[in-house]
């Protein structure tokens, strides 16, 4: 690979010479510095640049006398005239557009220009956006809100998961700085763990995936943490009923160098001793997070980011089960411009998610599973902005990754006599990614995206198994019959895989694009779960001998328009297919299994939808609705009888409505709703009596023959702003919120089983010995206030 | 306020409510359900036969008394059974299995017929059952009265047992074991019964099989040596039976059994020992 990099390269340098000049530089806000992603450099009499993740741009153009303007969705435009004789160097500060009411005009122009930077499959939240965001528990959460857009499916309550065009949520690639976070749920889901005052920008790529992100089958959400102020000292915070927030940031040297530390912690649990339940009173339920960012401006070249967060859970009940997790990420950066046309990054990454299950059933009885994912990686990006109509992209990955699949252990002596210490073998990979990535605009009407991924991936060192399997029928495994050990740096069973990517945009008119993308992606870190919400117990575990990498290709089509009405508006359709899907063979054994290969059968899938999205951005009222039509299905030899069945997250019809009204400059409301068809189940086709009890029947040829009734609910919220005086620089406002407004009863589970004694304390005309079935809800109507303040 | 907050925490936390709902589910036809256990011991041969049923159908099970049953030793005789009452059909006579040799149970009802089965296990017999109060000790084990099963472990083969523990002839527990984890089998095998205090110090438990008997208690344990698909059937059928939406439970399935035709339940041929004691002081 290292020799198409170094043509390109030449290549590159020798273009370099052509007789043109460069304007370049880095596009801010003006307020705090921030460095603005995705903001528009238009050049007068066409042409123009967008600015990357951090905040640079570059057009090459001849020499003359040139008008640029500065854009940057819910700023004030600027206008800059150039006299490019030589290559210059123009950095932008844009200001906030005043945010007044009644004064929202509309241009036709910003509409038009909109509909051409609207990338296929590609869902943006820009800082105005985030700000804008419904609040619901008196803070942002940047992923609920993902979930109400087209394509991408909510996994549930107690889940913060979700579950894009058929992919399920261990495909999805949730990047913070860079650094893949594993498990993105706070409280069993009820928060996520991006704390929305640290969040900048969001990316979600549901298709269309640029050649430059990879390891992950469907979709890749790319989170970019603030760089906090680099003007003057900032707080800002809630107090709530759920959890409280703070967040400070300001310059450590003026406008070179800034920090910001946020932090969040829930504290219900304080509130536990208060309850009349004892069993409550005993209880923990909390969590806590941290994200803390500086960076320094060296010189006009080189900058440097350092970032990191770290964020834990508790959850216990009583004395007798306790579990937590938790996520730690660290990012070291260095921007480097080789020159005015090339943009470089490089990036050490560290990530890890552990999490740790104690279970004390008696004082001989007492012991304790852990387990966890470790990466290191280093990566370096390049842009080389060749014309201002072509932009070549290339670099690479490498990560080392680190499992620990088990460490079960007694927590004292009692029960070291019983449970003997056990440490499921752990495990090491190496896998990398090489890319190069072409944007081409062909004209203002065509646009081209094209690229090629190289991923590799190999275990190292460790024992390898090889299994009786009968790979057309294919059974579970049955004997071992072979074991390999490697020394520990030795790498083996190495994949490697080739992924195309394209996408293509057409203007069809000023405010009408059809657009068209194609990506293959292949995945060689991957979970299993039985339940189509996610747990954090669900294991990560590599590709090896036994389990080959997933891959998946996708085709999408879409038609975008926007209205001079202020509406914008777009429909997509896509087909997906998946190999080497995974998914658990009829009675898997999963607590605590050294083969759990041996519990995975993989087979095929595909997917496919219609989505359609209307919005209206502008004005004091506002909003969207969104709608998905999709099914998601699964073939694998050995479950359901060898036939295709829906996939355990299909949901068939999704809907959500979200609306926003300003009543004054400082009453503010949002009202929202989400409908889904309910969840697949496999349910009981009868019941037998054997061995002295029920036993359930099941049908082994349909697996998921039944859905969970439909999920829906509504959710409002009010935001009442303090009296913002002149002098003052504390601003304020109350927020209160309703979740799940009208109190409906969705359902978490549904489960069948025989009543029994205890039963009849909680449901007194039950029947004990009869079979019955039975739906937990997990959320009902929560009511929550939160004062939240910036200074 | 204080009370607000404390209302909506535990709102939120503990509205998690479970009710019992009324929803239509799928339903199949009635199959054929087989229970049956033969033994080494002498004894009468038993096989029970039942109907399944919809799900929330409410009825007692629906005995099936019009089969014709018969079980043979292969290479041997054939034993008919006949209808008694309540899905039972018995056996004229005792019998007696043999270690090694095949049992195959032969099931006719309403045209189908349905086979199973199965080759008796070897077992090594339980060598002591024991019980012994640990007092207060330096270790931190707690004190009581403790109960525990010794025997040999038979190293030729991979052994897969069920241990039935009565305490004063009531059933106090039903353990599977496959001596996967050696030592910490409920066999105790390298557990030193002459040196049990020693052992103790040496930060050595035998596993029990029960704890905090008392004096004049009766314990009687069976060791049922069972095939690997009984044990795997046993498993995965309390593994089913056990659901509760948690991130462990098994997908739902029925689990594998040796009855052909979709007959449900399962025809075993099982090597028994007991033992019993009664606790002394």
């Amino acid at each position: 690979m290292r020799g198409p990099i170094l043509v390109t390269l030449l290549l590159l340098t020798i273009l370099g010479f052509a007789q043109d000049f460069t304007i370049s530089g880095r596009v801010k806000d003006a307020s705090n510095g921030e460095t603005l992603l995705g903001a528009t450099i238009l050049v007068e009499g066409g042409g123009g640049a967008i600015t990357n993740e951090y905040g640079f741009y570059s057009i090459t153009l001849d020499a003359g006398t040139y008008t640029v303007t500065y854009k940057y969705l819910g700023y004030s435009d600027i206008e800059e005239t150039v006299v490019l004789n030589e290559n210059k160097t123009l950095n932008i500060e844009l200001g906030e557009k005043a945010n007044e009411i009644g004064t929202a005009v509309v241009s036709a122009k910003a509409l038009e220009k909109r509909v051409e930077n609207k990338k296929i499959s590609v869902v943006k939240l820009e800082t105005a956006k985030i700000k804008e965001i419904p609040v619901i528990f008196g803070e942002v959460d940047i992923l609920k809100t993902i979930t109400l857009l087209p394509g991408i499916q909510s996994a549930g309550e107690g889940n913060s998961g979700f579950n894009v065009r058929g992919g399920s949520q261990d495909q999805n690639l949730i990047l913070l700085d860079e650094a893949t976070v594993y498990n993105a749920s706070h409280l069993l889901g009820f928060f996520s763990v991006f704390n929305g005052d640290a969040v900048k920008d969001l990316e979600v790529y549901k298709g269309g995936i640029p050649a430059k992100y990879g390891g992950r089958l469907s979709s890749i959400v790319d989170i970019k943490m603030r760089d906090g102020n680099a003007k003057k000292f900032a707080a800002i915070g809630g107090i709530g009923t759920i959890s409280s927030r703070l967040t400070l940031e300001g310059p450590i040297v003026k406008d070179k160098s800034s920090f910001m530390i946020a932090g969040r912690r829930s504290y219900a649990d304080l509130f536990l001793p208060l309850a009349p339940d004892e069993s409550i009173q005993n209880s923990k339920l909390f969590f806590y997070d941290l994200n803390l960012k500086a960076n320094y401006e060296i010189s006009d070249k080189d900058r440097i980011y350092v970032s990191g967060y770290f964020g834990r859970d508790v959850l216990g009940l009583s004395e007798l089960f306790a579990i937590n997790w938790g996520n730690a990420t660290a990012t070291l950066r260095w921007n480097h411009l080789v020159n005015e046309k090339m943009f470089v990054n490089t990036s050490l990454v560290y990530s890890d998610f552990n999490y740790g299950v104690d279970i004390n059933f008696a004082e001989n009885a007492s012991f304790g599973l852990d387990q966890a994912i470790n990466d290191i990686y280093i990566k370096s990006d390049w842009t080389n902005f060749l014309s201002q109509n072509s932009k070549l992209n290339f670099g690479g990955q490498l990560i080392y990754h680190r499992f620990n699949p088990g460490l079960f252990a007694a927590n004292n002596e009692e029960s070291a006599v019983v449970f003997q210490e056990t440490q499921i073998e752990k495990r090491k990979a190496l896998e990398s990614g090489w890319y190069i990535d072409h944007e081409y605009k062909h004209s203002t009407r065509l646009n081209f995206r094209y690229g090629l991924r190289l991923s590799t991936f190999s275990n190292i060192g460790g024992t390898e198994y090889a299994y009786t399997k009968n790979r057309e029928t294919n059974e579970p495994i049955s004997e071992l019959t072979d074991t390999t050990v490697y020394g520990a740096d030795e790498l083996y069973n190495t994949y490697a895989g080739l992924e195309p990517r394209a996408s293509i945009s057409y203007n069809l008119t000023n405010s009408m694009a059809l657009k068209g993308s194609y990506n293959r992606t292949f995945q060689y870190v991957q979970q299993a779960t039985n339940t189509s919400s996610s747990f954090p117990t669900d294991q990560w575990f590599s590709v090896n001998k036994n389990i080959k990498p997933q891959r998946a290709d996708q085709v999408a089509f879409g038609l975008f328009k926007n209205f001079d009405s202020g509406l914008e508006t777009s429909a997509e359709v896509y087909y997906k297919w998946m190999n080497n899907q995974i998914d658990y063979r009829d009675n898997a054994q999963l607590a605590f299994n050294e083969n759990l290969d041996g519990e995975l059968l993989t087979g095929e899938g595909w997917a496919y939808g219609a989505e359609f999205y209307v919005a209206k951005t502008e004005g004091n009222s506002s909003g969207f609705i969104s709608y998905t039509w999709a099914k998601t299905m699964r073939q694998i030899n050995g479950i359901s009888g060898d036939n295709p069945y829906v996939a355990g997250f299909d949901r068939r019809h999704n809907l959500s409505l979200v609306f926003t009204q300003k009543f004054s400059k400082r009453l503010l409301a949002t009202a929202s709703f989400v409908f889904a068809s309910g969840q697949p189940l496999t349910t009981p086709v009868g019941k037998y009596f054997y061995n002295g009890e029920w036993q359930t029947n099941y049908n082994d040829q349909e697996r998921n023959n039944f859905r969970l009734p439909a999920y829906h609910r509504a959710d409002i919220g009010v935001t009442l702003k303090g009296k913002e005086k002149p002098n003052k620089r504390l601003k304020s406002n109350w927020n209160f919120s309703v979740y799940n407004l009208y109190n409906r009863e969705n359902p978490y589970a549904l489960y069948f089983r025989e009543l029994n004694d205890a039963d009849l304390d909680k449901f007194p005309d039950a029947q004990v010995g009869s079979t019955a079935a039975l739906q937990t809800t997990l959320f009902k109507i929560i009511p929550a206030i939160t004062w939240n303040f910036e200074f | 306020m204080k009370k607000l907050i404390a209302y909506t925490v535990a709102a939120i936390l503990f509205t998690a409510c479970e009710k019992i709902v009324d929803i239509e589910i799928p339903s199949e036809e009635p199959r054929l359900v087989i229970e049956s256990e033969i033994y080494n011991i002498k004894d009468i041969w038993k096989v029970k036969l039942s109907s399944s049923q919809p799900y929330f159908d409410q009825d007692s099970a629906e005995d099936v008394s019009t089969a014709s049953v018969f079980i043979t030793e292969r290479g041997g005789d054939t034993v008919f059974l006949n209808y008694s009452d309540t899905g039972m059909y018995v056996s004229a006579d005792s019998h007696q299995c043999i270690v090694g040799n095949t049992y195959e149970l032969n099931v006719a009802y309403k045209g189908q017929v349905y086979k199973a089965a199965e080759e008796l296990q070897n077992a090594l017999p339980i060598d002591e059952l024991l019980s012994f109060f640990l007092p207060p000790n330096d270790r931190s084990f707690p004190t009581g009265n403790y109960v525990f099963v010794q025997g040999q472990i038979d190293n030729t083969k991979k052994n897969f047992y069920l241990f039935k523990t009565y305490r004063n002839d009531t059933l106090k527990s039903s353990d599977l074991d496959n001596d996967e984890f050696g030592s910490v089998s409920l066999l105790n095998s390298f557990f030193n019964v002459n040196d049990i205090l020693g052992e103790i110090s040496r930060n050595k438990l035998p596993r029990p099989i029960l704890f905090d008997v008392v004096e004049s208690d009766t314990i009687d344990v069976e060791q049922f040596a069972i095939t690997e698909e009984y044990f795997q059937f046993l498993f995965d059928l309390s593994a089913q039976q056990s659901r509760s939406g948690n991130p462990f439970d098994p997908p739902p399935a029925n689990p594998n059994n040796n009855i052909s035709n979709n007959g449900l339940g399962y025809f075993s041929v099982v090597h028994l020992e007991k033992k019993r004691l009664v606790v002394e002081e």
